[in-house]
């Protein structure tokens, strides 16, 4: 992996048509703009996880959540 | 009373007070706004998160205290101002909170990087990731000896 060191206000340039702006620093997150192609798809990485739990959550089996649901055992209010 | 089509039963009347609205949709679902909440008495605490619009699709969550009865959220300034609530609403008077469920073989996991939140006043719902660090999307789940119901 490429490493680079940028401060507030720098940019990173990737390839010809994406700018990647450093706008904020802060104490344990980094505010960060980006210049792409409208066609390009970008979304944070838990964004892409949660869409594929989503889809995992979608697939599963009523057959397997009864079989859950005898495994629990629940304690009512 | 308003009817809908339902993925494991079938055609089933609904009241108006069980629909979550989803202005955003889910990460992966993103035109499906409006779901129901349906809850069967021999299957507390499960909770199906019934599509209005796709019978085919349907989630099963757990209100997230089964799981860990520790759980804390911290929500995104954007998701606390959709969501009509503060960056930490209580879970349970202000908010409902829903972890959704996935099972392959003999693996549950839950997530809890990303529950589902109900404003309990408006239904207005969310998908949101918990600025709380720590918490996995797949969080492995051992129903193995008690879960406290919420």
């Amino acid at each position: 992996m490429m490493m680079m060191r940028r401060r507030e206000g720098e940019k990173i340039m990737i390839g010809s048509d994406i700018v990647i702006h450093i706008t904020q620093i802060g104490r344990n997150r980094v505010r960060i703009g980006i210049d792409a192609p409208r066609d390009l798809t970008i979304v944070a990485e838990e964004v892409r996880q949660v869409a594929e739990a989503n889809t995992a959550a979608a697939g599963t089996s009523h057959a397997a959540v009864l079989e859950l649901l005898g495994r629990l055992q629940i304690r009512r209010p | 009373m308003p009817r809908v089509e339902t993925r494991h039963f079938g055609s089933k009347d609904y009241s108006e007070d069980s629909v979550i609205y989803m202005p955003c949709g889910m990460p992966g679902f993103e035109s499906e706004t409006t779901f129901l909440l349906l809850q069967v008495p021999e299957q507390y605490p499960l909770v199906y998160m019934q599509s209005s619009r796709t019978a085919d699709l349907c989630f099963v969550a757990l209100p997230v205290f089964t799981v860990d009865p520790q759980y804390k959220i911290e929500l995104s300034l954007e998701d606390g101002l959709l969501l009509g609530v503060g960056r930490s609403p209580r879970i349970g008077t202000e908010v409902l909170c829903l972890t959704l469920v996935a099972i392959d073989g003999s693996e549950v996991r839950v997530n809890l990087l990303a529950p589902i939140l109900v404003n309990l006043q408006t239904r207005t719902a969310a998908q949101c990731i918990n600025a709380e660090p720590d918490y996995s999307h797949q969080h492995t789940f051992l129903p193995a000896v008690e879960a406290i119901s919420a």
